[in-house]
C-alpha cells in the first residue's frame, strides 16, 4: 500500500522533475576539480541557502530584516568558541549556534514586530550593528577586530575538507534541505498563515489567527537556519570576524537574491544567487580592484529596477510556463489537491437548521457602549441584543457609527465605557483580537480585504487553517465552502484579479471558514448590481440555516426587508428606532434621520 | 457653465459614479442629493481633477477639462470645498486663507478676496493667529468655505458642508451659501441632508449606486413623494 | 573635565542635527524615508574635495556650488527614482532608495578608489580658548550653520508661498491639491531642499572629515536614530534629537568604552522605536 503510493507520487512531475534537478546538482558538485569553481559553487549555494532562510521571514513572512547577518554571526561566533575553549564537534555546535540565534531572534524581534513597516527595518539594522559593535568590543572572548582563526583538521567530523568538493556537497545540501524545508512550510496550516499575515495584517487576526505567534515562530525558524550557516561559513574560511559576518552589505545581498529570483517562494532565492553570485565572482577576476565598485552598482541598479518593475521578481516570469509544463507532463489539470477536496464534499450534506420562531437565548448583548474620537462621541450608550440563529439588520444614515460598532465587536477599537457580552462572556477587553475571533465571531469588511496575492482557494484555507486540526481538514472545509457561496471555477483565480461581486463572495467565505456563530456583515451588498444583491441575499439565506447568526449593516434596502428578522436603527451613536424592517422604514424619526429634519412627507 | 456628460469613474475596481450626465449654470445653486455611496463625492473629485474619468466629458463653457490636472482645474475658478473640511491643522487661520489664495490668478486679488472672506465671517478676525486645528466645528466650516472663497471661484463645489454641525450653524451655512450665489459664483452642493439641500436649490439631481435617478427644481422635488422613496432605496 | 566631554557632544550633536534635517524634511512632506540619504552625503563631501584639490575652493566658499548643485541631484533622483514609486507601499521605497544607496556608492568605489581623502585648511584643527575649555572652531562653524540652517528653513516655511504649499502638502495632500499646488513640483522641490541641505553638511564636514565611498553609511545611521528620536518630520526634534544623541555618544565613549560609544545610542534607538516611535516630540507635523 505504501509503496503503491510513493511510486503514484514520484510518477508526479514536479517531484521527478526535482529529483532530476537535485541529480544534476550534485553531479556539478562532484565533477568540479578547479578550486576555483568550487569556491563559486561554495558561495553560490551558501547564499541560496541563506537566501532562502531570510525568505521564510521576508518573503513568506513580509517581514523585511536587514539584519539577518547578525544571526549569521552569531552562529559563527558560537560554534567557534564552543570549539576552541569546550572542543564540542563542529556540527553539534553549529546546532547550538542555530538554537541561540534562534532564541535571541525571537526575544529581540518579537517585541520589534509592533513596528510597522520601515521602522522594523531600521530595528533590524540597529539589532545588527550593536552585534558588529559588541563583537568588535569585547575582544577578550569574540577576539576583538581581528576576529578568531580556527586550527585546519581535515575530516567531515571537523566540517574541514581538502579541496573543495567537500564544502560544495555540503552547502548544496544545506540549501536543498532548507528549500525543502521551506515547501514543507508552504504546504502547511503555519504556511497559510504566514502568507496571509503578510497580505493583511488585520484581516488575518479576525480569522482567529495570531499574527505574533506565527511572525515569531517563523523569525525562529529563519534565525536558525542562518544561524547553522554561520558555522559552515567559518570552517570553509577558517576565520570568524565581526566585519565579515556581521557585515550590513552581506544581509542586503542575500535580500536583493530573494527580491530578484521572487520573495515568498521556493524556487526564488535559490535562482537569484545562481543569477547574480557566480557573475559577481567571475568580475572579481576580470575587473580587479574596480569590481567592488561595479558590483555595488550593478547590485544597485538590480534592486531599484527590480522594486519597480518587476516586484514579484524571475519567478513572476517563470511560475506560469512551468505549471504549464508541468500540466503537460502529468496530462491532468493542476490543482488536484483541491480536486480531491472537492470529490470528498458532495457525500456530505450541510445541517439544515430551522429558524427559531420564538426568541432564543441572546448571542451578542452590547450594553451601554460608548465610544469617542478626539471630542466626537461616536457611539453613544448603545444597547443591541442580538439572539441565536437571528437575522438582524443595523441601519442608519452615513457617519450614525455601524461600522464603528463593528469594530469595537471585534476588539479592532477599545470601547470607552459599556460592555460587549457575547454568549455571557464579557468581551469588551478581550485581546488580542484574534481571541474574540476565535470564540466564534466573524466579520466581513465593508471595504473588502481579499489576501490579494493569494488565490480563491487560499483565502479560503487560510480562514479555515486556525481551526482544522490538519491541512487536509482544511483543505476539505474549504472546497466545501467555496462550493456552496458560486466560486468553485475561480477557485485558482487570484483574489486581487476577481471583481468586486466575487471578491465579496470571498469575504464572506473566508468569514465561513472560521466556521462561526455570529457572523458580522458589513455593507456586503454595496457597488453591487441588482443581479448580484440577489445572489447574495440567496447566499446569506443558505447561511443563515446553518444555524450562523447574522448581524447584517446595510445601506440596499431591498435587502433588509428579505432578509432582517428585526432591524435596529441608529443616528448619531445612539439606537433611535427598533423592530421589524416594514414598521421600521416607516418611522418618523427614522425618515427624519435620513431625509432631514422638517421633510415633508404624505402620511399614508 | 459646468457641463457634465455621460460620465463613468472608477474608484479602484469600483464604479462610482456611471454615465451621470448634469449642468451647473450661472447663477445657480445646484445639489446633487444621494445617500451614501450614490457617488457625489467621487463626482466632485472627478471634477476637480483629483479622480480620472474613465469615459464622457467635462466642459467648463467651451473647454474640455477632462483630463486637466487639479492645479489647471483651480486656475480656472472650479474650486471644491471637500468633505470634512480638509483644514490645515497646523497652520493659523490666517495661513489657511493664504493658501485658499495659492493659485496665481488668486493671488492678485488677495486683499480684496480677504476683505469678502471677512464680511462673510467676521468671527474668522478674531481668530486669525489660531490654529484652524483648535477651531470649533462651525467655525472650522465657515474657514472652509472662506478658504475656498480665497480662491476665487467661478463655481464653488461644496461636499456635505452640514455634516456634524448643530442646526442653528447650518443654517447660518445655508445662508451663506445664498448669499455667494448672489455675488455671482455659481454653487454645486452635495447633501446628504435632502431637506436642506433641496430648500435652496434653483436645481437638483437625486443620484443612487452611482446613477442619476431623478432630476427637477428644488421645491418640486421638496414635495415628490418619489423622492423620499427613491433616497430610501425602495 | 565632564564639561569639555559635553561640550564636544553639542558640538558633534551639530554635525548629526545638520546631517539628518533633510532625512526628516523629505519624511515629513511625502513620508519617504530614503535609505540613500547617507550616500548624497557623500557625494557632496567628494565634491568639496574635488573642489579644493583641484581648484583651491575653500571649502567654506565652495557651498556657493555645492549647494545648488545638489539641489538639482535631488529634484533629478526624485523625478527618476521617487516620483514613480511614490504612491507604492513602504517597502517598495525602502529596497528602491536602497538601491540608490547602493549604485551612488559602486560610482564612488569606481571612480575614486576606496582611499581616505582629506583636506588640510589653515583652521582645520585651531581651537579657540574658554577658560578651561576649548572649542574647536570648524566643529564651531558646523554647529552655526546648523542653527543657520534650520533658521533659515524655517522662515522659507514660514513666509514664502512654496514653503507654506510645502507644509500644506505635508499636513493635508488633497486639501493642498485643492488649492491648486501641482503635488509633484512641490514633492520635487522639497526634495531637493532635502539633498541641497545635505549639501551644506557635506561642504562643512570636509575640513574635519576624511571622505571616503562608504562614509555615507556611518553618517546615515546616526540620522536614522536622530530622525526616530526627534520624531519623523519635526525640525526642530532634528536639532534637538542631534544634540542629544551627540552628548550621549561623547558621553558614552569617556565613562564606558570608546569602541561601545554607538553601541549606546543604538539601544537607545531600539528602545525609543519600542516605547514611543513616534519621538520625543511626538506626532510629527512640519510646523
Amino acid at each position: 500500500m505504501a509503496n503503491q503510493h510513493f511510486l503514484q507520487r514520484i510518477r508526479h512531475p514536479k517531484v521527478y522533475l526535482t529529483l532530476i534537478a537535485v541529480g544534476v546538482l550534485y553531479s556539478i558538485a562532484l565533477s568540479v576539480k578547479n578550486p576555483y569553481w568550487g569556491d563559486i559553487l561554495t558561495m553560490t549555494f551558501l547564499f541560496g541557502a541563506l537566501s532562502l532562510s531570510w525568505n521564510i521571514l521576508g518573503g513568506y513572512g513580509g517581514q523585511f530584516s536587514l539584519g539577518h547577518a547578525g544571526f549569521f554571526g552569531i552562529g559563527a561566533y558560537t560554534s567557534t568558541l564552543l570549539l576552541i575553549h569546550y572542543h564540542i564537534n563542529p556540527w553539534v555546535g553549529m546546532l547550538l549556534g542555530g538554537v541561540l540565534a534562534a532564541v535571541i531572534g525571537g526575544l529581540i524581534f518579537y517585541p520589534c514586530f509592533r513596528l510597522k513597516g520601515i521602522f522594523f527595518c531600521l530595528a533590524t539594522l540597529a539589532f545588527q550593528e550593536v552585534m558588529k559593535i559588541s563583537a568588535v568590543h569585547f575582544r577578550g572572548l569574540t577576539g576583538g577586530a581581528m576576529g578568531i582563526s580556527l586550527p585546519f583538521k581535515a575530516g567531515l567530523a571537523n566540517m574541514m575538507f581538502q579541496g573543495k568538493t567537500g564544502y560544495v556537497l555540503i552547502s548544496l545540501t544545506f540549501m536543498i534541505f532548507i528549500a525543502l524545508f521551506t515547501l514543507a512550510i508552504e504546504r502547511s496550516r503555519f504556511g497559510y498563515k504566514l502568507v496571509a499575515l503578510r497580505e493583511d495584517e488585520d484581516a488575518t487576526e479576525t480569522l482567529g489567527i495570531s499574527t505574533s505567534n506565527c511572525k515569531l515562530f517563523a523569525a525562529m525558524i529563519s534565525a536558525f537556519f542562518a544561524g547553522c550557516l554561520g558555522t559552515f561559513y567559518t570552517h570553509y574560511s577558517s576565520l570568524v570576524d565581526p566585519y565579515s559576518v556581521f557585515d550590513m552589505m552581506l544581509s542586503v545581498e542575500f535580500v536583493i537574491f530573494a527580491i530578484l529570483g521572487g520573495v515568498g517562494t521556493v524556487l526564488g532565492p535559490i535562482l537569484g544567487a545562481f543569477a547574480l553570485v557566480p557573475i559577481d565572482a567571475l568580475m572579481r577576476g576580470y575587473l580587479g580592484q574596480a569590481q567592488q565598485g561595479v558590483s555595488f552598482l550593478a547590485y544597485g541598479m538590480l534592486l531599484t529596477v527590480a522594486v519597480i518593475f518587476l516586484p514579484r521578481g524571475i519567478m513572476s516570469w517563470l511560475s506560469h510556463p512551468m505549471s504549464r509544463l508541468i500540466e503537460t507532463l502529468s496530462g491532468k489539470r493542476t490543482g488536484s489537491e483541491s480536486e480531491a477536496g472537492r470529490i470528498e464534499t458532495t457525500g456530505e450534506r450541510p445541517q439544515q437548521i430551522s429558524r427559531p420562531s420564538e426568541p432564543s437565548a441572546p448571542i451578542l448583548e452590547l450594553a451601554g457602549l460608548d465610544k469617542s474620537f478626539g471630542g466626537l462621541k461616536v457611539i453613544q450608550s448603545l444597547d443591541v441584543v442580538v439572539r441565536e440563529g437571528e437575522i438582524v439588520g443595523l441601519i442608519g444614515p452615513n457617519g450614525s457609527g455601524k461600522t464603528t460598532c463593528f469594530n469595537l465587536i471585534t476588539g479592532f477599537l477599545d470601547t470607552d465605557g459599556g460592555k460587549i457580552l457575547f454568549r455571557g462572556e464579557d468581551i469588551t477587553a478581550l485581546r488580542p483580537s484574534n481571541k474574540i475571533a476565535k470564540r466564534g465571531i466573524a466579520r466581513t469588511f465593508q471595504i473588502v480585504k481579499p489576501l490579494a496575492g493569494l488565490t480563491v482557494m487560499e483565502n479560503v484555507i487560510a480562514g479555515a487553517a486556525e481551526k482544522s486540526h490538519s491541512i487536509d481538514e482544511a483543505r476539505v472545509k474549504s472546497a466545501n465552502i467555496v462550493d456552496l457561496l458560486g466560486l468553485w471555477e475561480y477557485r485558482e483565480v487570484k483574489a486581487s484579479s476577481l471583481t468586486l461581486g466575487k471578491r465579496k463572495r470571498l469575504e464572506l467565505a473566508k468569514a465561513l471558514a472560521t466556521d462561526p456563530s455570529l457572523l458580522l456583515l458589513d455593507e456586503v451588498m454595496a457597488g453591487l448590481n441588482p443581479t448580484e444583491v440577489e445572489e447574495a441575499i440567496q447566499v446569506i439565506k443558505r447561511i443563515s440555516t446553518r444555524g450562523i447568526t447574522l448581524f447584517v449593516i446595510e445601506h440596499v434596502m431591498k435587502a433588509v426587508m428579505s432578509l432582517a428578522d428585526r432591524v435596529v436603527v441608529i443616528h448619531h451613536g445612539q439606537k433611535i428606532c427598533e423592530g421589524a424592517p416594514q414598521d421600521v422604514i416607516q418611522d418618523k424619526a427614522v425618515i427624519e434621520a435620513y431625509l432631514g429634519k422638517g421633510y415633508q412627507y404624505a402620511e399614508h | 457653465m459646468l457641463n457634465i456628460d455621460a460620465i463613468d469613474v472608477y474608484y479602484g475596481d469600483l464604479q462610482a459614479v456611471k454615465g451621470v450626465s448634469f449642468k451647473v449654470a450661472k447663477d445657480e445653486i445646484v445639489s446633487l442629493v444621494g445617500s451614501n455611496g450614490a457617488g457625489k463625492t467621487t463626482t466632485l473629485n472627478a471634477i476637480s481633477g483629483l479622480n480620472r474619468i474613465a469615459s464622457g466629458s467635462i466642459h467648463f463653457g467651451e473647454i474640455n477639462i477632462g483630463r486637466f490636472g487639479s492645479h489647471r482645474i483651480v486656475d480656472l475658478g472650479i474650486i471644491q470645498v471637500p468633505e470634512g473640511r480638509m483644514l490645515f491643522p497646523e497652520m493659523t487661520v490666517m495661513e489657511n486663507l493664504e493658501m485658499g489664495c495659492f493659485s496665481l490668478r488668486a493671488r492678485k486679488n488677495f486683499k480684496n478676496s480677504l476683505q469678502e472672506v471677512i464680511r462673510l465671517f467676521p468671527i474668522l478676525t478674531e481668530r486669525k493667529e489660531q490654529l484652524a486645528g483648535t477651531l470649533s466645528g462651525g467655525e472650522q466650516q465657515m474657514l472652509a468655505i472662506g478658504r475656498g472663497l480665497m480662491a476665487q471661484p467661478r463655481v464653488l463645489m461644496l461636499d456635505e458642508p452640514s455634516l456634524g454641525l448643530a442646526p442653528f450653524v447650518v443654517q447660518e451655512i445655508i445662508e451663506v451659501i445664498k448669499t455667494i450665489r448672489e455675488r455671482g459664483t455659481s454653487v454645486l452642493l452635495v447633501e446628504q441632508n435632502v431637506f436642506h439641500a433641496l430648500s435652496i436649490s434653483d436645481r437638483a439631481y437625486i443620484l443612487e449606486n452611482g446613477e442619476r435617478v431623478m432630476e427637477g427644481k428644488g421645491e418640486e422635488l421638496l414635495k415628490n413623494e418619489r423622492v423620499k422613496k427613491a433616497y430610501l432605496g425602495l | 573635565m565632564i564639561g569639555q566631554v559635553i561640550i564636544n557632544g553639542i558640538l558633534l550633536g551639530g554635525i548629526y542635527a545638520l546631517v539628518s534635517l533633510g532625512l526628516t524634511l523629505i519624511f515629513g512632506v511625502m513620508r519617504i524615508i530614503n535609505f540613500a540619504h547617507g550616500q548624497f552625503l557623500m557625494l557632496a563631501m567628494y565634491a568639496t574635495y574635488w573642489l579644493f584639490q583641484l581648484y583651491g575652493v575653500d571649502p567654506y566658499i565652495s557651498i556657493l556650488i555645492v549647494v545648488p548643485l545638489m539641489f538639482v541631484i535631488g529634484m533629478v533622483a526624485y523625478r527618476m527614482i521617487i516620483q514613480p514609486i511614490i504612491d507604492a507601499s513602504e517597502m517598495t521605497h525602502v529596497f528602491a532608495t536602497l538601491g540608490l544607496n547602493l549604485s551612488l556608492q559602486g560610482i564612488a568605489l569606481f571612480l575614486w578608489q576606496g582611499d581616505f581623502r582629506g583636506i588640510r585648511t589653515s583652521y582645520s584643527s585651531m581651537p579657540i580658548h574658554f577658560g578651561a575649555l576649548y572649542i574647536n572652531v570648524p566643529r564651531f562653524i558646523i554647529f552655526l550653520c546648523a542653527i543657520a540652517t534650520i533658521l533659515a528653513l524655517f522662515l522659507f516655511l514660514k513666509k514664502t508661498y512654496t514653503g507654506k504649499a510645502i507644509r500644506a502638502s505635508a499636513q493635508k495632500r488633497v486639501a493642498a491639491q485643492l488649492m491648486g499646488v501641482n503635488l509633484s513640483k512641490i514633492y520635487m522641490i522639497a526634495f531637493g531642499i532635502g539633498i541641497a541641505i545635505v549639501g551644506v553638511t557635506g561642504a562643512v564636514l570636509m575640513p574635519i572629515y576624511e571622505v571616503f565611498p562608504s562614509v555615507g553609511s556611518l553618517f546615515a545611521l546616526v540620522a536614522f536614530v536622530v530622525v526616530v528620536l526627534g520624531g519623523l518630520g519635526n525640525l526642530g526634534g532634528a536639532l534637538v534629537g542631534g544634540i542629544i544623541i551627540g552628548v550621549v555618544e561623547s558621553v558614552s565613549g569617556v565613562f564606558i568604552a570608546p569602541a561601545l560609544k554607538e553601541g549606546v545610542y543604538f539601544i537607545i534607538f531600539v528602545i525609543i522605536l519600542l516605547l514611543r516611535p513616534t519621538g520625543i516630540f511626538g506626532k510629527a507635523v512640519i510646523h
